[in-house]
């Protein structure tokens, strides 16, 4: 271990890019990091191609499959709000569907009865956003200032998630209507409407193609905005969380307040999916809340590859795809063709696709997967 | 009704829910308690015993206790096939054998519709009804708690005076110990799989009169049995059967001040609630008491 | 004991760290057993015992990560007791955990920014320069899991150093390293205190600790059993009698 050869890491005179890169290189900086896939200018050339192929999509093919799209990027936003909270900062929750279906019904609730007042969906929108945060931030105080961790959470966050659907379900007949807007027990909330941004007769409702292209821009927005917190300082500190939630107290971290504030952004996260599921199929139920729809997004991030955003987007996209592809081709067997390839990623590739294919690219062919890092 | 007469169905309801909550989780919590592993094809589980008890009542004309023995070893045979081709990949990985039991759970479900249908012939509850003490239940509710609560005794028997339960107590304790003192973990594990699924199927023959013989039966029981076992804690016996009677007085008392429902729904906030208080589940409470 | 918050008297302005009847039992096991400890500010002490002596469950009471049955503890005259581990941190204890806990899967650099993005204004230059404290130079892009222990726990401990702690507290530091990997981190701990650091080190080897310690305290059952300076302690009969299990606290 002796030895003090100084290390010649800090050349950064070779190779002097020319000022036009420097400045779209320190513009894509804080999207780059160790904690997500694809650090180069061919992964970002890649990733506006994808973008371009997705927004020309609906100019190719018929308002069905638009409809259907949108569906899948609506779930996306659920998955996400999972691997935040669990491929970054080690938290387990098997609740995220409350979040999803409060934020569904909220937006049902205040859009039903201010759609005629105001012309638009506002201020539903931003309820079912920041109530399921709120609610989020109380769930998440019980939880980690109690030390609760591990299994444990999972527990609790499934109860709740279960809690609620069970308590939407008796919610049928006259009394359980707020306002105008009947929460409909177990049949669940009709009427809500569609996104209408604006006021009055100038307001913009988002439905079919402009839904889709409504939702692709926050998708969007919201992939990047995470992409740059991950790889922030604040990111670091999510993943020492994740990787030894002890040593990262003892270095002055308030560890229950790390998690806190990740699980309130997880439940704005999820509360936005159910506003936008809610939005497009007019319509949201209990269901939303019970066991099966829990395990989704666990099931597509540990697909995906769990401590990465590309692997929780493109694992929930692919198995949402192929469930809708095999259930057309074939409904008796796309359930036992889906439960098969859970087997098989769990058991060949556990740490989800993404990653091994990253890992097995890099193995066989020496190079950056989708380009290397810059740190 | 008087109070006391109300006390009285209370308890009748809490000794009849706490034979099912035992029952759902006693063979899951031998599994979890063991190899620290999550089955969510534990509903799956039931659901084939229940089958295999309702297939021999009505194929073979096979009494009762048998066909409910059938259905424990029709499960046993399943989580030992289970076991050795998948689940052994994945002992101490708990949240991989969650999504890899999932999609057995899945498959499960599928394969049962697909061969018997949406729906097969049920079975008809034994015995009648009961009047004890001016409280009215159902014979055979009591004999499934007596049951569990004999279930309990034998699994304590099991592992108190069989070699293998000596030998299954060692592992769960300290695995590496265990091998090097000469078990043959692989087996104990194997060992434990069965044992974990034959009970369970076990249960689900006993619940076959009482519910209808559909590919999603399982589903039902599934939330009830994790809640358990997970807030009893590791203690397979003493833990499993005091969460088992707190979970179980409370939802009862939800239950009959509010209908079902809410039972359930009181169940889950006192399961939230009890793990809030003691975060390490009641066996380790226990223990640090002692 | 009172767990009122109060400062202790003037005489306590150069005593570092203080616990008073410090005692933590598990179940029927009491691990540590009325400890009074006393570390004067700038000291490089040891903390030495047989196994099974409660040493590391006592630098886990010291910490936060346990709380003690009975007893208060005392740093820079504030009381502590009650405070959560990461408050302990920012008042400026430090603790090296007795496994190693780096990060594994992270990279040396990485590793490191994670107390240095809270303390340092300079985070890469610091990084730098902790690298080269920990004689990891040109390894900074490695994973940490590929180094070997006695790297992984020259990382730690100078990750321990990163967060500027008054109070640094090193459990078994040498743990599964050569002799002359052991005198090298002992010139690495030597080198802290001069910087300022109160130091404790929780070690079983007698040369390292005849290396660096000012005093050393014994502990033994939990209790503590006896306290000198390295020659006192290595002359002391009953000292070598609890090693060879002759005699009870």
């Amino acid at each position: 271990m002796s030895g003090n050869e100084r290390d010649p890491v800090i050349d950064e005179t070779a190779d002097q890019p020319s000022p036009a890169d420097g400045r779209l290189q320190s513009l894509v900086d804080p999207f780059e990091g160790p904690h997500t896939v694809g650090n180069s200018p061919k992964f970002w050339a890649g990733f506006a191609a994808i973008l371009l192929l997705v927004l020309a999509y609906p100019l190719f093919t018929n308002e069905y499959r638009v409809l259907v799209t949108t569906g899948f990027f609506i779930w996306i936003f659920l998955a996400l709000s999972l691997s935040v909270i669990w491929g970054f900062t080690g938290i387990f929750s098997f609740g995220q569907t409350s979040f999803f279906g409060l934020g569904g019904y909220i937006f049902g609730v205040v859009g039903i009865n201010l759609i005629d007042v105001t012309g638009g969906t506002n201020l539903a929108l931003l309820a079912g956003i920041f109530l399921p945060a709120a609610f989020a931030a109380i769930l998440g105080y019980f939880m980690f200032y109690g030390r609760v961790s591990g299994v444990y959470v999972a527990i609790i966050t499934l109860a709740t998630t279960l809690i609620l659907e069970l308590l939407f379900s008796r919610t049928a007949g006259q009394q359980y209507t707020i306002g105008e807007a009947a929460l409909g027990g177990y049949n669940g909330m009709t009427g809500i409407p569609s996104i209408t941004l604006g006021f009055g007769s100038t307001a913009v409702a988002f439905e079919g193609v402009s839904m889709y292209y409504l939702v692709v821009v926050v998708l969007v927005v919201l992939y990047l905005c995470l992409r740059y917190l991950v790889n922030s300082d604040y990111g670091h500190v999510m993943v020492a969380t994740r990787e030894d939630e002890d040593r990262t107290e003892m270095f002055g971290y308030d560890i229950r307040f790390v998690k806190l504030q990740v699980f309130t952004l997880s439940g704005a996260i999820g509360g936005l999916g159910g506003v936008l599921y809610a939005a497009q199929g007019n319509f949201i139920s209990p269901p939303i809340m019970g066991l099966a729809f829990a395990a989704l997004p666990v099931i597509w991030i540990t697909v995906g590859g769990r401590a990465t955003l590309l692997g929780a987007i493109i694992g929930t996209f692919g198995l949402r795809y192929l469930d809708d592809y095999l259930a057309g081709v074939s409904s008796e067997f796309s359930t036992i063709v889906m439960g098969l390839i859970l087997l098989a990623v769990v058991l060949f590739f556990p740490l989800g696709i993404i990653p091994t294919v990253k890992n097995s690219w890099e193995n066989s062919f020496d190079i950056p997967f989708l380009g290397g890092d810059n740190s | 009704m008087t109070i006391g007469a109300t006390v009285l169905d209370w308890l009748s309801i809490v000794f009849a829910n706490l034979g099912v909550l035992i029952l759902a989780a006693l063979g899951l919590a031998i599994i979890f308690g063991m190899m620290g592993i999550i089955n969510l094809a534990h509903g799956e589980f039931i659901m084939v015993g229940a089958y295999a008890t309702a297939i021999s009542y009505h194929e073979l004309s096979a009494p009762l206790p048998a066909a409910i023995l059938i259905g424990g070893v029709a499960s046993g045979v399943l989580g030992l096939a289970l076991e050795r081709l998948i689940i052994r990949h994945l002992y101490e990985r708990l949240i991989d054998s969650m999504v890899a039991t999932w999609g057995i759970s899945l498959i499960l479900i599928q394969a049962a519709l697909l061969v018997f249908g949406a729906r097969y012939p049920g079975m008809p509850t034994p015995f009648g009804p009961l009047q004890i003490a001016g409280v009215s239940t159902s014979m055979y509710s009591v004999v499934m708690t007596m049951t569990a609560l004999a279930l309990l005794g034998v699994v304590y028997l099991v592992f108190q005076y069989t070699d293998y339960g000596l030998k299954a107590r060692a592992t769960m304790q300290n695995d590496d110990m265990a091998r090097s003192l000469g078990v043959d973990t692989d087996h104990i594990y194997m060992g434990t799989f069965f044992f974990g699924s034959f009970i369970t199927g076990i249960a689900g023959g006993l619940f076959a009169p009482t519910v209808s013989i559909v590919p999603t039966l399982g589903t039902g029981f599934i939330i009830e049995a994790f809640v358990t076992v997970i807030v009893g804690g590791t203690n397979v016996i003493v833990g499993t059967f005091v969460s088992a009677l707190s979970l179980s007085a409370i939802r009862s008392l939800g239950a009959q001040l509010f209908g079902t429902l809410v039972g359930r729904v009181v169940l889950l906030v006192t399961a939230i609630v009890i793990i809030r208080l003691l975060p390490q589940g009641i066996t380790t409470y226990l223990e640090e008491r002692s | 004991m009172t767990s009122a918050i109060h400062i202790d008297d003037e005489s306590d302005e150069n005593i570092v760290l203080r616990t008073e009847s410090l005692t933590k039992d598990f179940g029927g096991l009491r691990a540590v057993d009325s400890v009074d400890y006393e570390l004067p500010a700038d000291e490089l002490r040891c903390l030495i015992g047989p196994n099974g002596a409660g040493k590391s469950t006592f630098f886990k009471l010291l910490s936060g990560q346990l709380q003690p049955t009975e007893g208060s503890i005392y740093f820079q005259g504030e009381e502590i007791t009650n405070l959560e581990p990461y408050a302990r941190a920012r008042r400026g204890i430090s603790l090296k955990f007795q496994n190693i806990s780096v990060y594994p899967s992270l990279t040396v650099r990485e590793n490191l920014r994670i107390p240095v993005q809270r303390h340092a204004a300079d985070v890469d230059g610091r990084i730098t320069e902790l690298i080269e404290l920990a004689q990891l130079n040109g390894l900074g892009d490695d994973i940490v899991d590929n180094l070997s222990h006695g790297q992984q726990q020259w990382l730690e401990i100078v990750m321990s150093m990163a967060i500027d702690p008054e109070l640094l507290l090193l459990d078994e530091p040498t743990a599964g390293m050569s002799i002359e990997e052991t005198r090298e981190t002992g010139d690495l701990i030597q080198s802290l205190a001069a910087q300022g650091v109160s130091i404790v080190v929780v070690e079983h080897d007698i040369n390292f600790v005849r290396q660096i310690a000012d005093w050393v305290t014994v502990l033994h059952n939990g209790r503590l059993f006896a306290e000198g300076t390295v020659a006192e302690i290595e002359a002391d009969e009953r000292v070598q009698n609890i090693y060879l299990g002759k005699e009870e606290a």
